[in-house]
């Protein structure tokens, strides 16, 4: 066994092993193992690794973007909650190859409504994860890519 | 080294607006030149955004963010003359850390 995939192996199990003590709910999401949730693919298992598989649909999480993109490689998109105590935001994109976009931490004092441009490598739905008090809450928008860039 | 992160932060009615482009090539891993071969994936890891000494913002990025990653959001506080600054360290380990004084 060669010495790169020794240590493929090794850092794949180890990835393998956070997730599932994350989707177990063994382990709280802290800042170490954040990296690790950028390598999950798919919206299920990413909200799990961030402790929100639980998530509620809510009309006070709001996703502001142009219903059509010519150009994948750069999407502005506002996220903004009108929940009380939103302590954290998360930006996912379901159909590309990394699934979580963005995670941000707001202080107290920081307002819960953030402005930035992500790519998206065809017409996919948008998911903002926000945890505030009481929980974790969603939403979700779709926007049609004229053409893909994720490159 | 890398170019300096361009930053504006006003202050309006105890509001400061901070908007910020990085500039970085943000790369997947995927993008292949038109030879064929793969372009190594260097992006953005982490961003903090600081008032002073005091964390405004933490971002944590993947590589879905765009090309020269742009913010824009507010907190409460701030008054002309005092500093905000951004940094940030890619997956490569490069860093870099600029500030700007609040007009």
């Amino acid at each position: 066994m060669d010495h790169s995939r020794r240590l493929a192996l090794k850092t794949g199990g180890r990835l393998g092993v956070v997730a599932w003590l994350a989707s177990a709910g063994v382990l709280p999401v802290s800042a170490a193992t954040i990296p690790q949730v950028f390598s999950i693919h798919g919206v299920d298992a990413v909200m799990q690794a961030l402790g929100a598989s639980g998530a509620h649909e809510s009309a006070a999480v709001e996703i502001a973007a142009a219903e059509i993109v010519e150009n994948g490689a750069m999407v502005s998109v506002e996220v903004a909650s009108r929940l009380p105590g939103t302590r954290q935001m998360a930006l996912l994109v379901d159909q590309n190859p990394t699934t979580l976009a963005a995670v941000f931490d707001l202080p107290e004092g920081t307002s819960p409504r953030i402005q930035t441009r992500i790519k998206m490598a065809k017409t996919s739905h948008v998911i903002a994860v926000v945890e505030a008090e009481g929980g974790f809450f969603l939403a979700r928008r779709e926007i049609k890519i004229v053409q893909g860039g994720c490159g | 080294m890398s170019d300096p992160v361009r930053i504006r932060a006003t202050v309006a009615e105890g509001v400061t607006q901070v908007r910020l482009m990085a500039t970085h090539p943000m790369e997947t891993g995927r993008r292949r030149l038109p030879e064929g071969a793969l372009v190594a994936a260097h992006y953005i890891t982490d961003l903090t955004v600081l008032h002073n000494d005091r964390v405004v913002l933490q971002a944590r990025f993947g590589p879905s963010v765009s090309r020269d990653p742009y913010l824009v959001f507010s907190f409460a506080g701030g008054a002309p003359g005092e500093t905000v600054s951004v940094s940030w360290r890619d997956n490569r380990g490069d860093q870099r850390s600029d500030s700007v004084t609040i007009r």
